[in-house]
């Protein structure tokens, strides 16, 4: 059973890519679309890793994480947290309290910054789904 | 008439005779009566037995009276009486007596008592001569009181300058000095002074002045003006010479403290940085200091008149300055230097009095060109920070392109690996479509970065806004938001670079459109604009009620290249508009809440807009 992972980003190229990049790599990757709702895309078709950018218009990447790791039931999902803007200081330890300003949130299991480099994504991957 | 002399000739004298004749009655007949001096006679036993007006005059009523109770008010023989002296030497005696004159007021006179004696020698009577020297005697009291009281040191010098008579003054001041050399004592000396004022009076009986420095009797320094005059009756002949001596110490140290006061005063005025001016009251310049030469261009030998000054100053600042109680101060304006270039300058200006007397005007004058270059410096400071930010920040906006190409790449190259058309149509999509932004991209940051020469005008402040509005007005209209403005009524006109102000605007009011699009209840969406004034300061103000920022992006609304927008844009929009802004002299704030909506508000205040050009004449 291939491994299913969910893309959240807001930049439709960066879904194509990263899509197909995994599937290649023998996922079964989708992305989510900007007018679904997250417990919708959960519910539907539970991944087994998600990939999100912190960075979004309407729902900021921060909320939807939050909603994530708040309800029991997706909480478990590993999340790996793609951005382009923050330096990954802000991401970690006491700059992610910040960020969601509820130090009841853990943090995520990995950060990676953009360009992302597709082995090492590979490799993240790999290692929080087995 | 000739007089009657040993020269005349018997003949002369008897023709003159008979006046003689008259002359020796009127002797012995009125002389008594006619002579001021008081003259009475007295016997043996003290009875005043004659008595001529004058003495009634003296010492009133004397018929029946003994002498000691006309004279002294007794009852009894004075205990020493004096004139009995005269009974027993038969002698001329000449006293000097207190007695109670007529009024019953003391009175002080001269007696002369001569006896007068019988055949056989012995005195019989004693005719006593009174001179009231009542009033001779007040005048001498009051001249030694004036001798004693006058504020300077007063000495008579005889011809070897010995100190015949001192003042209390000069007594208490230097000591008790009579009989000493006036050198001694006025200057401390052993031997004459070579420029004696009293020595060269002596010589010419003219006045004389002289500068002494001695020492008092405590031992502290004294300075004296010293003046010498001759003291004597007939012209020319004089034994005497009376030296005053007035002290200067306190007047002298006065001087001193104020020359001192002054040089320091002049030292500042000098040494100071900022240009001081003075004037009087006709306008004329007194003071000009260096720093206001180097200011003004004007060489160190040029005087400076009236009307240059006028004509260097703003118009009418002199009349206001001497209008105005307090000072005037002019925080940034200009002046003309001679050549007639205007400098920038910080001018404060005040009217200069001593009590009811009006003593001119004074200004300070603060050049302003190195501030005005620092100010130009941090402004391009602040842009070049502002790019520097941009050009951190770019990260971002060149990530995403980026992995957008290298997406397009792994498309291109995985669909021809795998023979997958759709991925190779797919990628060259990306490709195409990621190198026509990055151009925008570059594109856009080399326009902001070059910047654009903001062209000042004094405009309508509100007009601007209208516009944009109107611009926005149908796009609003098609997705169904309500776009509003709503302006005060009278806004001054205001400096502004119009063309900037508009671009700003609509960058401000598009994000507004853009979040009430994003929005979920975009049906419902209002953007408003809002132009008024408050303390000083021009407002614009766009509220709407979109999606709002969250903290991440609140975080990151100025600072780089941040877009919301997706696709489209390169987040300049926000950046340059604060850039514009900060051209203005103003500042830009923003409160915004997820789900809520967004308030951007551009203040500029007045003080601080830019300066519109000189219009060309």
């Amino acid at each position: 059973m291939p491994k299913r992972i969910l893309i959240i980003d807001d930049e439709p190229d960066i879904c194509a890519y990263l899509c197909a990049a995994l599937e290649d790599e023998g996922y079964q990757a989708r992305a989510m679309g900007q007018d679904e709702d997250l417990a919708g895309a959960l519910n539907s078709d539970m991944p087994d890793l998600i990939v999100l950018d912190v960075m979004m218009p309407v729902r900021s990447g921060v909320s939807l994480y939050k909603e994530l790791k708040s309800v029991p039931r997706f909480s478990g999902i590993p999340v790996i947290i793609i951005s382009g803007m923050s330096p990954k200081a802000e991401l970690i330890g006491t700059g992610f309290t910040a960020l969601t300003g509820d130090p009841s949130i853990p943090p995520p299991e990995a950060v990676m910054e953009k360009p992302l480099v597709l082995d090492a994504l590979f490799k993240l991957i790999r290692d929080l789904t087995d | 008439m000739k007089a009657i002399g040993p020269n005349l000739s018997p003949l002369e004298m008897v023709t003159l005779m008979p006046d003689i004749r008259d002359l020796t009655t009127w002797i012995k007949e009125s002389l008594f009566d006619a002579v001021p001096m008081g003259i009475a006679v007295i016997d043996q036993d003290f009875n005043l037995v004659l008595a001529n007006p004058a003495f009634e005059e003296m010492f009133g009523p004397w018929k029946g009276r003994k002498c000691y109770s006309v004279y002294k008010g007794r009852e009894t023989e004075c205990p020493l009486c004096k004139g009995s002296a005269a009974f027993s030497d038969g002698k001329p005696h000449i006293n000097e007596e207190e007695g109670y004159d007529r009024h019953g007021r003391l009175t002080r006179y001269i007696k002369h008592t001569i006896p007068v004696t019988d055949q056989q020698g012995k005195v019989t009577y004693l005719v006593e001569i009174s001179t009231d020297i009542t009033e001779t005697e007040r005048i001498k009291k009051e001249r030694e009181l004036l001798f004693d009281l006058v504020p300077c040191a007063i000495v008579i010098l005889d011809r070897n300058l010995n100190i015949v008579r001192a003042n209390k003054r000069f007594r208490e001041t230097f000591g008790d000095r009579e009989g000493g050399f006036c050198f001694e004592a006025f200057k401390d000396a052993r031997a004459e002074c070579p420029d004696c004022p009293a020595r060269r009076t002596f010589a010419d009986g003219k006045m004389h002045q002289a500068h002494s420095v001695t020492r008092d009797v405590f031992g502290n320094r004294v300075d004296l003006q010293v003046t010498t005059v001759p003291m004597g009756i007939t012209e020319g002949d004089f034994e005497h010479v009376m030296e005053l001596a007035v002290d200067i110490t306190q007047t002298l140290m006065l001087e001193d403290e104020l020359k001192i006061a002054h040089a320091i005063m002049e030292a500042m005025i000098a040494a100071s940085i900022d240009g001081i001016i003075a004037v009087d009251e006709a306008h004329h310049v007194t003071i000009f200091n260096p720093a206001a030469r180097d200011l003004f261009g004007i060489p160190i030998t040029h005087r400076v008149s009236r009307e240059e000054l006028a004509g260097m100053l703003p118009a009418d600042f002199l009349e206001k300055v001497a209008g105005e109680p307090n000072h005037v101060f002019l925080p940034d304006t200009e002046v003309k230097n001679l050549s007639g270039e205007t400098v920038p300058v910080r001018l404060v200006g005040m009217r200069l009095g001593l009590g009811e007397r009006r003593l001119g005007m004074a200004f300070s004058v603060q050049d302003m060109r190195g501030i005005k270059k620092l100010e130009k410096e941090k402004l391009d400071a602040e842009r070049l920070a502002a790019v520097g930010q941009t050009v951190a920040g770019l990260a971002h906006g060149v990530k995403n392109l980026i992995t957008g190409l290298e997406g397009g790449m792994y498309m291109l190259s995985s669909g021809v690996k795998s023979g997958k058309v759709d991925r190779l149509v797919q990628g060259m999509d990306m490709l195409e479509r990621n190198i026509a932004r990055i151009s925008l991209f570059v594109r856009e940051f080399l326009a902001f970065s070059k910047g654009r020469e903001i062209r000042v005008a004094p405009g309508d402040p509100v007009s601007v806004a209208r516009e944009v509005v109107e611009l926005y007005a149908e796009k609003a209209r098609q997705e169904n938001i309500e776009l509003s403005l709503l302006a005060e009524e009278a806004i001054a006109p205001a400096n502004m670079d119009r063309e900037g102000m508009h671009e700003s605007l609509t960058n401000i009011v598009g994000n507004a459109i853009d979040a009430c699009r994003m929005s979920e209840h975009r049906n419902t969406c209002k953007v408003v604009v809002r132009v008024y004034e408050r303390d000083n300061e021009i407002v614009y103000e766009v509220t709407d009620n979109g999606v709002g920022m969250d903290y991440e992006v609140k975080k990151k609304v100025f600072t780089n290249f941040f877009t919301t927008k997706g696709t489209g844009g390169t987040g300049l929009g926000l950046l340059t508009t604060k850039k514009i802004v900060t051209e203005h002299g103003g500042r830009i704030e923003f409160v915004s809440e997820p789900g809520k909506g967004s308030t951007f508000r551009i203040l500029l205040p007045r003080a601080r807009l830019p300066k519109a050009p000189a219009p060309a004449e």
